[in-house]
């Protein structure tokens, strides 16, 4: 039960947020751009933890990992979701019957004195939820849902009108025993390319 | 031998055409406008697989890969290198999937490379491994789509076909005809 109310109330704060971020932005809209638009190429070292008995470490690299669309703010916090998603059925599924993948996660970024929402360092925080749901042909669906924690620091490089964004990050899966998914962490890096409109 | 020679060419082609459009990009910076057009997308298609007694069946996904488009100054045509990486060596085993491929946008209206309708076709590769087996494919796709100005920014919409040809250690990354769409953001820069 603990575990269920905590899903809905990550799930009903990762709902919630954005619009707090769109309120903000209303404020901030009349001048300047909105939004911070990006995608990054990722590599990060991953440990699973309990109730991993194999080889337990391993390095993965992928872009683009995610989309990242922020709230511009006009104070030193600001909202920005990233999600990615993939969906597999039919032939395209390699169990036959479908196979999802949706991982939502909502970080607050905060800028450092010096920095401002375009340039400079910031520290980053966030919740995510990594949701999979599979189904060999003709078989009942098992869904699984992963709660994960993540802390970075980052900074933004301007180049012309974008930027670029480096961000070095550490995240807490934690595990969900019931669907045997052992908790893990992982360490890494993501650089890509931030866009405002 | 010949599927290694097209393999080949295609490869060459990929790693010439982005050079190439620099070249362009060179020509067109003076100029003050947009020099790359840069894009993530989500994709819908109908995936028809060749493989014996598979049958067809959904993928959606998102992002679907990173598009960088070289802004010429003039001119309809337009290079647009678009790629995909997943490298992981998680439980012991190395696997990949690369997928690296190069389209041409013909912008046929008015609005040139900024909004309206265009045209697309690409080639590119499929190079992948799943820990035991690696292959490479052949993939040819073809399209017409959409730009919708949003503020600095453009909404960009696409329908086309993707052919990928066999590859047996790819297993179903391969070997198929594809049919849907694309939609998402563009921004320049």
């Amino acid at each position: 039960m603990r575990k269920l109310t905590s899903t809905l109330v990550a799930a009903v704060a990762l709902v919630a947020l954005p619009h707090l971020a769109l309120a903000q932005r209303a404020r901030s809209a009349a001048s300047g751009p909105k939004n911070e638009i990006g995608v990054d190429l990722g590599a990060e070292y991953n440990h699973a933890g309990s109730g991993c008995t194999a080889d337990c470490g391993g390095l993965g690299i992928g872009t683009p990992i995610d989309i990242r669309w922020g709230f511009m703010a006009s104070g030193p916090l600001s909202f920005e979701p990233r999600f990615s998603l993939s969906y597999l059925s039919g032939s395209a599924s390699p169990i036959g019957g479908h196979v999802l993948s949706f991982n939502p996660d909502l970080n607050v970024i905060y800028r450092m004195k010096k920095s401002t929402a375009r340039r400079g360092m910031y520290l980053t925080g966030g919740l995510g939820l990594g949701i999979a749901s599979a189904a060999p042909s003709g078989g009942t669906s098992t869904t699984a849902t992963q709660l994960s924690l993540n802390g970075g620091v980052g900074k933004r490089i301007p180049t012309e009108s974008n930027a670029w964004r480096v961000e070095g990050f550490l995240r807490y899966n934690f595990a969900n025993t019931g669907k045997g998914i052992p908790s893990s962490f992982n360490i890494g890096a993501r650089v890509g390319m931030s866009f405002w409109r | 031998m010949r599927k290694l020679f097209g393999g080949m060419v295609l490869a060459a082609l990929a790693l010439s055409l982005p050079a190439a459009a620099r070249a362009q990009r060179r020509a067109a910076a003076p100029t003050g406008g947009a020099k790359h057009e840069l894009g993530v997308d989500v994709g819908l298609a109908y995936v028809s697989s060749n493989l014996t007694g598979v049958s067809g069946g959904i993928v959606l996904v998102t992002p679907l890969d990173i598009r960088v488009g070289f802004v010429p100054r003039s001119g309809k045509i337009m290079w647009e290198p678009r790629l995909t990486l997943n490298f992981s060596t998680v439980g012991g085993s190395t696997t990949y999937l690369f997928t690296p491929q190069v389209n041409l946008l013909y912008a046929n209206s008015t609005g040139g490379h900024r909004r309206g309708m265009y045209f697309t076709g690409g080639a590119g590769l499929v190079l992948g491994d799943n820990g035991t087996t690696s292959g490479t494919a052949v993939k040819l796709e073809g399209g017409v789509g959409w730009r919708k100005p949003y503020e600095s920014a453009a909404w960009r919409y696409e329908v086309g076909l993707q052919w990928v040809s066999s590859s047996t250690p790819l297993g179903l990354a391969a070997d198929y005809i594809a049919i849907g769409g694309r939609v998402g953001i563009s921004l320049w820069h």
